[in-house]
C-alpha cells in the first residue's frame, strides 16, 4: 500500500502539469488486493486473489467533460499524458453541459483505515475446522482497499478500508438455515460464532408452519428492514427521481403521505465508514436527515443534480450508501413477547417495488423466519411472499422500533468490494402475506 | 492506449505466453486474458453527461499445487505482476489444501484450439452518437407531463485469449450494443414509465440501431405510451389468462428456468447469496417442468443474442443442448467443473464477468423454441385476460419457486379481442404450475431475441450478459392484479 500512497500523493502535481488554458483534470484511483475463499459444505470450493488497480481521468473545460477509466497497470505520468490527449480529442464532440459542477477549491482529506489481509489462510482453515461436518456455505474475504480523488487544482482526498469479512450460512437437511456476517473477526471468535449458529439452527428444527394469505403482526429484524430500505434507495431519495416523478417516495416528498412520527432516517457517512467526498472533489456532510418525524426532510443531490435542481450537494450519486434509522424503545429481548402471535422475520430476500405509486414492496422470507404464538417460537415459517406499502409498514402499522441499532456491513462485491455499513434497528409492524 | 483488434490479440497472446512460460513447471494451469473497451454515452432530460470510456486489461490465472487449485486475478500484466499472481495462487492452493472440496485431478481440462467472433462492425463516432441520442430525446419531449427522458448508448468490444495446460488456445472477440431509452410521464400524483432496451451482440452504429427500431419513431411511441398509461385504469384483479410478450418472457425464462437449472445452485454453492434450487439432480430426465409445448434450448450459437460464444471460460466447446424437451426436464446448466462434481455431462456455461472473477455456472443463451400459433390465434383463444409487455418488477424466492412479476403496461383481452390499456399489471405464481399452464406458443413471426447485461450472481459477485429468445406465449388461469390490489 505504500506504493499506491506514493502514486496518489504525486498525482496532483502530475495532473497539474498536463492541463492547459481553461482545462481541469480530475482523477479517481482505486486499488484492492483481496483474497477470497468460497465455501461449500465447510470445504473450500473456490479460492482466489484479486489484485485490481483502476485510474479514471476526467478532463473538463468551461463547457463539458469527458472521462476515461483504465483498469490495468496504473499509468505512468507519460502514459497519463497520452490518455489526456485522447480525452482532448473527444472533448470538442461533447455537447455543452450546463450541469457540469467541479469543485474549484482544492480539498485534502484522509479518512478510514487500511486493514491488511493478515491471517487469511488461518481464518479460512479455522472456519472450516470449526464447522466440522456441518453444512457451512459462504464467503471469506480479506485485504485492503484504497480510493482517492485528485485534481490538477490540488485535490487529494483518500479513503482507506477493506479488512476481513465472513459471510456464511449453516444449513440442515430440511433446508433450514441461519446466516451471519462478521467484519474483522478474531480467530478466537470463530468457534463461538459457528457454535452460536448451530444453536440458532436448532431453534428452526421444528415442523414448518404454513400460513395463509393475510395481514399479520410482524417483527422485521434490522437485516430484513435493511433489505426493504435498500430497494427503496435505488431511486427513492435522489433529487432527480423526486423532481421527475419516478421516485417511489414521491407521495412522501410531496407531502401527500407521511410515515410514523417515530421515523427519523439519515444518510450518515461517518457512521457508515464510506468515502465522504465526490469524484468532483466536493466534501460531503457527515449526516443528512432524510426523514424527520415521519416527514420528508432532505433529498440527496449529486454535484450535477445540485446544479440542475438548484440544491445543496450532499451525495456523490444520489443513492444512500450509509442509512441510519434512529432506534426506539423496544429491547431485542422483549421482541417475542411484543409479537404475541405473529411473525418474526429475520431476513427478506429479492425485494422489488411492486407498485411505485404506493411504494409497495414485495419480497420473500428467507433464513430465520418464525411463527410465534403467545410470545413463544412455534416453528420456522414456510417461505412466503410479503407485499406491503412502506406507508403501512413504517406508517400506520408501525408499533415499535427496536432499541438496539445494529450495524449491517455492506457485502456486495460487484466490480469491486463494497464499503461501509448501514445502521438500523428492527421494527414491530404488520405484513401483508400474499402467497 | 487504444489498440486495433489485431494488435490487441497479439498483445494478449504475448501476455498469455508470458504467463504460460512462468506456469510450465505446474501440472495444472490455465490463463484467461482480456482486453476490453467500453463507451457509455447518455442524454438525460436533453443534456449530455460526460462520455465514459473504460479500458480493462486483466488476467485470471488458475493453478494447481499441493493437490489443490486456486485462482489469481490481476490487472498487472507485466512479468512481475503475473509472477506475483502465480506465487499468490500457489501459496493459497497449498495453504488451503486440507479443506479442498475437489481433488486437482477432477478440475476441468481443455485442449481445443479455435477462434470465434460475434457479429462485428464499425462503431458510430462520438459526435454521431450524441446527434443520434439528442434526436431520440427530442422525439420523447412531446408534452409537459413527460418529466424524465433518458437515452443511454453503451458499446463494448472485448477480446479474450484462453490457454490451458492440456493444450487449449482459444481467441474470442465480442462486440455488444446496449441501447436504452425511457420516458416517464407524471401528473404530479403518479408516474408511469415506458422503456425500450433491445440489447444485442454486434457493433453500435446507425444501421444496427435502425434494425432494432431504436429510432425517433420508437422514442415518440415511448412518450405517448407513458402518457396513455397515466390515464389508463388499473389492471383488474383476479384469476385469468395472460399473454406475455418476448420482452417479458425473457424475465420469466431467466428467473424460473435459467436460474433453477444452474448446477452450482443445485449443488448448493450459491445458498449463501443467490440461493438454492427446487430442482434436484434426480429430476433430470423425468420431471414434467412444463406443458408439452415447452422446449428450452441452451444455444450459444443464436446469432446476435447477448451471450453467444464458441467456448466457455474454462475452454469447453459450446454446443446447442436441450434443457427441457416437450415439457420434460433434460439437462442442467453445469460447466465442466460442476458437472464433474455431480457426475453429469457438462454444458459449456462456466463463465466470468471478466478475469477479475472466477468461472461459475451461468445461463448464456437460453431460448424458448417457437411453436405454431400466430399472435392473433392466441388472443382469439382468450375469453378474459391481459396482454403484458416489458418487465418492470421481479421477485422470486431463493429456491426459484414462488414468483411475482410486474410489467410496464398491459391491455385487456375480452372474448378473443384485444381491448383497452391497463396500468401496473402484475402476476404471481409458482414455477412448475405456471409452466404447466402454458397453453400456446407463438410461431417464429412472434419470436424475438433479448437479454440483459446485468445478471447478478456469485461470491464474489459478478454481473454478466445473458440472452433469452422467445415467442409470445399464452398461460391459463394466472393470479393477476394491479397497483391498488
Amino acid at each position: 500500500m505504500a506504493t499506491i500512497d506514493k502514486y496518489i500523493k504525486a498525482l496532483p502535481e502530475v495532473l497539474s502539469a498536463l492541463v492547459c488554458d481553461d482545462e481541469r483534470l480530475y482523477a479517481k484511483v482505486y486499488q484492492e488486493e483481496t483474497q477470497y475463499a468460497r465455501l461449500t459444505q465447510a470445504l473450500v470450493n473456490q479460492s482466489g486473489g484479486i489484485f485490481q488497480e483502476q485510474l479514471t481521468l476526467f478532463l473538463g473545460n468551461d463547457q463539458a467533460m469527458v472521462s476515461m477509466s483504465v483498469e490495468g497497470d496504473l499509468p505512468s505520468p507519460d502514459q497519463i499524458r497520452g490518455l489526456v490527449q485522447a480525452l482532448r480529442e473527444d472533448l470538442p464532440h461533447v455537447p455543452r453541459d450546463p450541469w457540469l459542477n467541479l469543485n474549484e477549491v482544492p480539498e485534502q482529506m484522509e479518512t478510514g483505515n487500511i486493514h491488511g489481509s493478515m491471517q487469511f489462510d488461518e481464518l479460512v482453515n479455522t472456519l472450516c475446522e470449526s464447522a466440522g461436518k456441518q453444512d457451512l456455505v459462504g464467503l471469506v474475504l480479506s485485504g485492503p482497499q484504497v480510493f482517492a480523488v485528485c485534481s490538477s487544482l490540488g485535490h487529494c482526498l483518500i479513503h482507506r478500508g477493506g479488512g476481513s469479512s465472513i459471510d456464511v450460512s449453516i444449513f440442515d437437511a430440511d433446508y433450514n438455515a441461519v446466516k451471519r456476517v462478521r467484519r474483522d473477526p478474531d480467530l478466537v471468535d470463530i468457534l463461538p460464532l459457528v457454535n452460536g449458529m448451530s444453536q440458532d439452527l436448532k431453534a428452526l428444527q421444528r415442523p414448518a408452519v404454513n400460513i395463509k394469505a393475510g395481514t399479520y403482526r410482524a417483527w422485521l429484524s434490522a437485516e430484513a428492514l435493511g433489505e426493504l430500505l435498500g430497494t427503496i434507495s435505488w431511486n427513492g431519495f435522489s433529487v432527480d427521481s423526486i423532481r421527475s416523478g419516478s421516485s417511489p417516495l414521491n407521495k412522501l416528498y410531496n407531502g401527500e403521505k407521511q410515515l410514523s412520527p417515530r421515523i427519523h432516517l439519515y444518510e450518515n457517512r461517518q457512521m457508515g465508514d464510506v468515502p465522504s467526498f465526490t469524484s468532483e472533489g466536493f466534501l460531503l456532510p457527515a449526516e443528512v436527515p432524510l426523514i424527520q418525524e415521519g416527514r420528508a426532510k432532505n433529498h440527496l443531490s449529486s454535484p450535477r443534480a445540485a446544479k440542475e435542481f438548484d440544491t445543496n450537494i450532499n451525495s456523490d450519486s444520489g443513492y444512500p450508501s450509509a442509512l441510519y434509522l434512529q432506534g426506539g424503545d423496544l429491547p431485542d429481548n422483549d421482541v417475542l413477547q411484543k409479537i404475541g402471535t405473529g411473525l418474526y422475520i429475520g431476513r427478506l430476500w429479492y425485494t422489488n417495488i411492486s407498485d411505485p405509486g404506493s411504494c409497495r414492496l414485495t419480497a420473500m422470507t428467507r433464513y430465520d423466519c418464525f411463527w410465534v404464538e403467545e410470545g413463544v417460537l412455534v416453528g420456522p415459517l414456510s417461505p412466503v411472499r410479503m407485499d406491503s406499502s412502506i406507508y403501512q409498514l413504517l406508517g400506520e402499522d408501525l408499533e415499535a422500533i427496536g432499541a438496539h441499532v445494529h450495524q449491517i456491513p455492506e457485502t456486495h462485491s460487484y466490480g469491486q468490494r463494497g464499503w461501509g455499513s448501514s445502521s438500523l434497528p428492527g421494527v414491530m409492524t404488520a405484513l401483508k402475506i400474499t402467497l | 492506449m487504444l489498440n486495433s483488434g489485431h494488435t490487441i490479440v497479439e498483445n494478449l497472446r504475448t501476455a498469455a505466453y508470458r504467463a504460460a512460460d512462468l506456469l510450465r513447471g505446474f501440472a495444472y494451469w490455465s490463463v484467461l486474458i482480456e482486453e476490453s473497451s467500453k463507451l457509455t454515452t447518455s442524454v438525460r432530460r436533453g443534456v449530455a453527461d460526460a462520455p465514459e470510456r473504460e479500458i480493462l486489461k486483466a488476467a485470471l490465472i488458475t493453478l494447481g499445487s499441493g493437490n489443490n487449485v486456486s485462482y489469481a486475478s490481476t490487472t498487472d500484466l507485466s512479468e512481475s505482476g503475473l509472477r506475483r499472481a502465480i506465487t499468490s495462487a500457489k501459496s493459497r492452493a497449498e495453504a488451503l489444501t486440507a479443506f479442498r472440496l475437489m481433488e486437482m485431478a477432477c478440475w476441468p481440462t481443455a485442449d481445443q484450439k479455435g477462434q470465434w467472433q460475434s457479429p462485428t462492425g464499425a462503431e458510430m463516432s462520438l459526435k454521431d452518437r450524441f446527434d443520434y441520442m439528442r434526436a431520440l430525446d427530442a422525439a420523447m419531449h412531446t408534452d409537459t407531463r413527460i418529466k424524465n427522458r433518458q437515452v443511454v448508448l453503451t458499446s463494448m468490444d472485448r477480446q479474450r485469449f484462453f490457454m490451458h495446460s492440456a493444450g487449449a488456445e482459444q481467441i474470442q472477440e465480442t462486440q455488444l450494443c446496449i441501447p436504452h431509452m425511457e420516458a416517464t410521464a407524471s401528473d404530479g400524483h403518479e408516474a408511469q414509465s415506458r422503456s425500450y432496451r433491445p440489447y444485442v451482440q454486434g457493433s453500435l452504429n446507425a444501421e444496427t440501431l435502425t434494425a432494432l427500431d431504436f429510432t425517433p419513431v420508437a422514442a415518440q411511441r415511448m412518450a405517448a405510451e407513458a402518457l396513455e398509461l397515466l390515464l389508463a385504469p388499473e389492471c383488474p384483479t383476479g384469476t385469468m389468462d395472460i399473454v406475455l410478450s418476448p420482452a417479458q418472457m425473457t424475465l420469466q425464462i431467466h428467473e424460473s428456468i435459467g436460474h433453477p437449472l444452474e448446477l452450482d445452485r443445485i449443488l448448493g454453492d450459491e445458498r449463501n447469496y443467490a440461493g438454492w434450487s427446487f430442482v434436484k439432480a434426480s429430476d433430470f430426465g423425468s420431471l414434467r417442468y412444463g406443458s408439452p409445448l415447452l422446449n428450452i434450448l441452451f444455444d450459444p450459437g443464436e446469432k446476435g443474442e447477448l451471450a453467444g460464444y464458441a467456448y466457455d471460460d474454462e475452454g469447453t466447446p459450446a454446443l446447442p443442448t436441450y434443457l427441457i424437451q416437450n415439457g420434460i426436464l433434460q439437462r442442467p446448466l453445469g460447466g465442466a467443473r460442476s458437472a464433474s462434481r455431480a457426475g453429469m455431462e457438462a454444458v459449456a456455461c462456466a463463465r466470468v464477468c471478466d478475469p477479475l472473477r472466477q468461472p461459475i455456472d451461468r445461463m448464456a443463451n437460453i431460448n424458448l423454441q417457437p411453436g405454431q400459433s400466430s399472435f392473433q390465434e392466441m388472443i382469439a383463444q382468450v375469453e378474459k385476460g391481459i396482454w403484458m409487455d416489458e418487465n418492470r418488477s421481479w421477485s422470486i424466492d431463493q429456491r426459484r419457486d414462488k414468483f411475482q412479476f410486474g410489467c410496464e403496461w398491459g391491455r385487456r383481452i375480452e372474448n378473443g379481442t384485444l381491448g383497452a390499456w391497463v396500468k401496473n399489471p402484475n402476476y404471481r405464481g409458482r414455477t412448475l404450475s405456471f409452466w404447466n399452464s402454458l397453453a400456446a406458443v407463438g410461431n417464429r413471426d412472434t419470436y424475438q431475441i433479448a437479454g440483459t447485461p446485468y445478471c447478478g450472481k456469485g461470491e464474489p459477485n459478478q454481473a454478466i450478459t445473458v440472452g433469452h429468445a422467445s415467442p409470445v406465449c399464452l398461460f391459463r388461469n394466472i393470479e393477476t392484479f394491479g397497483g391498488d390490489a
